[in-house]
């Protein structure tokens, strides 16, 4: 868990630290390809929180993103021997962790199970919620679990690609470069479908938006 | 001024509302169970054959390719071996059968296939002999209401011969084949 949240500090914010986080990986890699299964387990824990929250973002039922979440570990262990190297690692296991999620949200079809995750109280979103309780003049508690629900019931809505852009920019914290690479689209496109979405979730949660 | 900063700060964006769903996270009992699932899949994973089906499949193709590809080279080495006896110096190709064949063919005419002679001036190291039941059938005392066929072989010193066959060696006779 502590690996695995210095990760998500040292992930995005400077170019200089992706660089080093890809040599890592890339180092770890190396060593799996080489007979060393268990270094595949520091990959695990380092991108398993990053997968999991895509996924169910994605799917919005806790049941299916640890079962897809798995998957993609698995995927990629199988297919590691053919890594050259050429993107990321974390780019790598991003799009095993997309294709895997959009191949069971077409089996999945129109059925929606959504059940919440608990939301750790943080200082950002703690001040959120502040100000939506002082605008709204709602209970915070009753606040937090209707908000979740409108808030996944809003993702939802989006087409599975704005859904996927949205949350690895606004969810993940990816760049659109990065955006671009996993899902093997233009940055241009990135942008504009990411602009729409943003468009859409702006209507649908109208009621919170000031 | 001020106030318009404050105000701003205050407002809810869709960004702030989404950087909530950044702090919806499992719990350590979660990713407990998670890791050992997992563990239990890839050890699955590592240790699972194939239905028998794929087997099957995968023994047929890798099989099929290996003839493919043992098939393609034979082709490909007697295409490089058999085609110069076919073109001549210039490269180009000579006919297989001429038009005065083809006429002979048609016409029906004996066509001569070149042989050696045989030499008269050699002596033979064997003796031609007539081999025909009517010889036993004298010997035994008896008159045949048949006649007996009889064929040439030809006789010759058994030591001074191989045979691959041990029942020819044992006989020392070898049957002149007259085509």
């Amino acid at each position: 868990m502590a690996n695995s949240g210095s990760v998500t500090k040292s992930l995005f914010p400077a170019q200089e630290k992706t660089v080093v986080e890809r040599d890592l990986d890339w180092a770890i890699v190396q060593r799996v390809q080489a007979g060393n299964v268990g270094a595949f387990d520091q990959l695990v824990q380092k991108y398993r929180e990053h997968i999991f929250s895509v996924i169910y973002n994605m799917t919005s039922n806790r049941e299916d993103a640890s079962d897809l979440t798995q998957e993609t570990f698995i995927k990629a262990f199988q297919a590691i021997a053919r890594f050259k190297g050429k993107s990321s690692f974390f780019t790598w296991i991003y799009r095993i962790a997309i294709n895997t999620t959009m191949t069971f949200l077409k089996k999945r079809n129109r059925r929606r199970f959504i059940s919440y995750e608990k939301i750790d109280e943080e200082v950002s979103t703690t001040e959120i919620f502040e100000r939506l309780t002082a605008k709204n003049r709602s209970e915070k508690g009753a606040l937090v679990s209707e908000l979740q629900e409108k808030l996944n019931d809003s993702l939802q809505k989006l087409s599975p690609k704005h859904r996927t852009v949205v949350i690895l920019h606004e969810i993940e914290g990816l760049e659109h470069s990065e955006i671009a690479e996993i899902t093997k689209v233009s940055v241009g496109t990135v942008r504009s479908r990411l602009h729409y979405a943003k468009q859409q979730l702006q209507s649908y949660l109208q009621d919170y938006i000031d | 001024m001020v106030d318009t900063n404050n105000s701003r700060q205050k407002e809810v964006r869709v960004e702030d509302l989404l950087r909530i769903k950044r702090a919806e996270r499992p719990d350590d009992a979660f990713w407990n169970t998670f890791d050992r699932e997992l563990h239990q899949r890839m050890l699955q994973t590592l240790v699972k054959k194939d239905p028998w089906y794929v087997q099957i499949l995968r023994g047929v193709s890798s099989r099929i390719a290996q003839t493919a590809t043992v098939g393609a080279a034979a082709v490909f080495l007697s295409m490089m071996i058999v085609r110069p006896a076919f073109v001549d110096s210039s490269g180009q190709a000579l006919p297989i059968s001429s038009a005065k064949q083809n006429a002979d063919l048609v016409s029906g005419a004996t066509i001569e296939v070149a042989m050696s002679e045989p030499d008269a001036s050699l002596t033979p190291d064997y003796l031609m002999v007539s081999v025909s039941g009517a010889t036993y059938s004298s010997e035994l005392g008896f008159i045949p209401e048949y006649a007996h066929d009889s064929i040439e072989v030809s006789a010759y010193d058994n030591a001074a011969y191989v045979m691959d066959t041990a029942s020819f060696a044992a006989t020392g006779l070898a049957t002149a084949l007259v085509y």
